[in-house]
């Protein structure tokens, strides 16, 4: 008990005693020349010597234009990257700038530790995709900018579509049944859907939840909204997906990467996933991109990628500066392009015209959603109700049970705040 | 002209402030020498234990905010059903995990005890997963275990029906607990060896001499001389297992469903996913005391005497 009390506790320890706040530099120096050292933190999104590149090349750009700035680029390991942020902001040694994605913008901004960027953006706002600026905005502000847009489409392995006698992928929940019965009768699995606890909703159930018309909160983010006839026909319908056999059962518990997966192994006909991915695993001439399944609605998920400035910095100016240096067109171009993403610009909507796979994906964009509003405590709902979705997957619930345990103990959390 | 004379000490007076002043040197040497160590583990240990446990009664939150919340916490904890299903998955994993370490420790250290051929290299052996990192290997158990993983194809070549490990809320504290046997049984192995070694081995010719059987040999003269060694692994495990985490966050997340959520994922959770550091801080007391209460009560059952 006392190593647990030293390595988890002792953290906590530390942070009450913790000051808050940056002590890299000033902010701003006189006649309105911003100064200070900026201090990133971002993942490697892309080859990490490239991506360290890239930076290096834009501070260079940054510095020679504004020579009271310094900047530090760390690139962290992808694991551990949450954690490892929040005991530097606990330490009261955060970054000035920290690459976010949606889920955590809520959570960090409503402890009041993002600055607000709506304003320093200004008209170039228009520029950003209406639904990458969605993402990144938490009780009406904006708190990052957004740099880069995934897809995740219904990704199919053509080999298996040919071999099951499946001519075109089907886009609706009635046709991807269908193709299910005739895909399981060749001997392969129809998906590979993800239910384990280790992966996000935004990728497994929540894209579900959406086609059938339901949402996972209410207007406001005061309560959630899954529990619905719409969510409990979401939930129904995967769980006829587990009972049929046309996903594999291992997948709904077992954490896995893609790599030791069914899909790796060219069982499965359907999965969502970034197409990148299967490309190096099946080959592009195997890889068939179809856009989301359609019930009422036809809507994938597509994640935003975003740099933030922590309210903890001493140089906000400077730190804005980075970040609005390092999203402009010019800068983004190279980098979405490098890292195989797409851009959450409009004018940067044809960044992979010549390309027969990614150009297809390119123009999914408007149909992603990040699924929001994301309300403050929307990562412990989802934590919530990932559990309840696995136990009707599972069969120790009913989908409706599943979803009414979900939907109180998520209000639960919702009300306390 | 006169004359002072002083009269001697008696030599025992001498000998015995001798005495004192040589221990009270030894003993400044010896404070010493440990003193790097006491104020390192004050540092590093007490103070963060005694900031947890303040935590315990306030809020936290990462841009700095504190306020002393009293008992909250607390009281949260005696109606979070989370924690009462946290609680019995600890103990259910405990009670799997506990005597499946200390027999296979027992039963391997009773195997390599006597030098014969070969046997320091299994010694060695079997201590190798002791130095293994528990996350990697936790990865490659992960795939072990799995649907499709080596068990199961094993299984299906020898014409029987695969299982689902790491999908049964029956199985997956088992074969959690597998893995902590498979990773501990070395460090075990190695203290009962000890003490093994320290048994006389007249005592167990006598015995057999005296016609009884291995079991009783065992049982008689072998097992209370093993005692103190049993007592030592008996705590040294049921702490460990109520400390159960890095296994299941790589192998289970705490899944399925809520099978495998121990109190120490619980407080993960709670402190690094949701924020809730006060809260975690509270959990972390309460395991402590539960931790505590039960290594006294086995104190009382196996560490009262040798014999």
């Amino acid at each position: 008990m006392r190593r647990t009390t030293t390595a988890v506790v002792g953290a906590l320890a530390v942070m009450m005693v913790a000051a808050c706040g940056s002590d890299s530099g000033s902010g701003s120096g006189g006649g309105g020349e911003i100064t200070g050292t900026v201090t990133m933190w971002t993942n490697p999104i892309y080859d990490e010597n490239a991506m360290r590149e890239h930076y290096e090349q834009q501070a260079a750009e940054f510095m020679e234009e504004h020579p009271g700035v310094d900047v530090d680029i760390t690139v962290n390991p992808w694991q551990g990257a949450q954690e490892q942020l929040t005991a530097a902001l606990a330490a009261g040694e955060g970054p000035d700038v920290a690459y976010l994605i949606p889920d955590r913008i809520p959570t960090l901004a409503s402890q009041d530790l993002l600055t607000p960027l709506g304003a320093a953006l200004g008209e170039d706002r228009e520029d950003f995709h209406d639904n990458a600026l969605e993402a990144v905005t938490y009780d009406g502000e904006i708190y990052a900018v957004p740099v880069l847009q995934s897809v995740i489409p219904q990704v199919y392995d053509k080999r298996v579509l040919d071999a099951a006698g499946v001519g075109e992928p089907p886009t609706t929940w009635d046709a991807f049944l269908e193709a299910a019965e005739k895909v399981q009768a060749a001997g392969y699995y129809m998906t590979e859907y993800p239910g384990h606890l280790e992966m996000t909703l935004n990728i497994s159930f929540y894209p579900w939840l959406h086609q059938a018309g339901g949402s996972v909160f209410a207007d406001d983010g005061e309560s959630v909204a899954f529990n619905s006839p719409e969510g409990v026909e979401a939930l129904e319908y995967l769980t006829s997906l587990v009972e049929n056999g046309y996903t594999p059962s291992g997948a709904i518990s077992e954490p896995s990467n893609i790599e030791q997966s069914e899909v790796s192994r060219g069982n499965v006909a359907q999965v969502s996933a970034e197409p990148q991915r299967l490309i190096e695993l099946w080959g592009a001439e195997n890889v068939l991109v179809a856009p989301p399944l359609e019930n009422r609605e036809q809507v994938a998920y597509g994640t935003v990628g975003a740099y933030g400035v922590l309210s903890t910095t001493d140089n906000t100016d400077a730190a804005q500066a980075w970040v609005n240096w390092i999203s402009r067109p010019e800068a983004l171009r190279e980098f979405d392009v490098e890292s195989g993403y797409f851009a959450p610009r409009r004018s940067l909507d044809d960044l992979y015209a010549d390309d027969p796979v990614l150009g297809d994906v390119e123009k999914l964009i408007p149909m992603t959603s990040t699924f929001g509003p994301h309300p403050a405590k929307s990562v412990e709902v989802m934590t919530t109700l990932r559990v309840e979705v696995q136990a009707a997957l599972l069969g120790r619930k009913s989908p409706a049970e599943a979803l009414a345990d979900a939907e109180a103990e998520a209000n639960r959390i919702l009300a306390a705040g | 002209m006169s004359t002072t004379q002083r009269s001697a000490p008696p030599p025992s007076n001498v000998a015995h402030r001798a005495g004192v002043l040589l221990r009270r040197r030894e003993a400044r040497i010896a404070y010493a020498f440990i003193l790097p160590y006491v104020s390192l583990f004050l540092l590093f240990r007490i103070v963060p234990a005694a900031g947890s446990i303040a935590l315990s009664f306030a809020d936290y939150s990462l841009a700095g905010r504190f306020s002393w919340v009293g008992l909250d916490h607390y009281e949260r904890l005696g109606s979070d059903p989370l924690v009462g299903e946290a609680l019995v998955v600890t103990a259910v994993y405990t009670v799997i995990a506990v005597p499946l370490i200390v027999v296979s420790s027992l039963g391997m250290a009773l195997l390599i005890r006597r030098p014969t051929r070969g046997v320091k290299f299994f010694r060695s052996v079997f201590f190798l997963p002791v130095m293994t990192s528990l996350v990697f290997a936790g990865v490659i158990w992960r795939w072990i275990y799995a649907d499709n993983g080596a068990i199961n194809s094993l299984l299906d070549g020898i014409g029987l029906s695969s299982v689902s490990w790491l999908s049964s809320g029956t199985l997956v504290l088992p074969v959690l607990a597998s893995v902590a046997t498979w990773a501990r049984f070395g460090f075990d192995m190695l203290i009962f060896l000890a003490a093994l070694l320290s048994v006389p081995a007249e005592l167990e010719e006598a015995a057999r001499v005296d016609g009884a059987r291995w079991w009783q040999v065992f049982r008689y003269v072998v097992l209370p001389h093993l005692r103190p060694a049993l007592f030592f692994v008996l705590v040294i495990e049921t702490v460990h297992s109520f400390q159960v985490f890095d296994v299941i966050y790589v192998m289970t997340a705490g899944g399925p469903v809520r099978s495998s959520t121990t109190l120490v994922f619980l407080l993960y959770q709670r402190g690094f996913e949701f924020f809730e550091f006060g809260y975690a801080a509270a959990i972390g007391v309460v395991l402590f005391v539960i931790t505590i209460a039960v290594a006294i009560v086995q104190g009382r059952f196996f560490g009262r005497s040798r014999t």
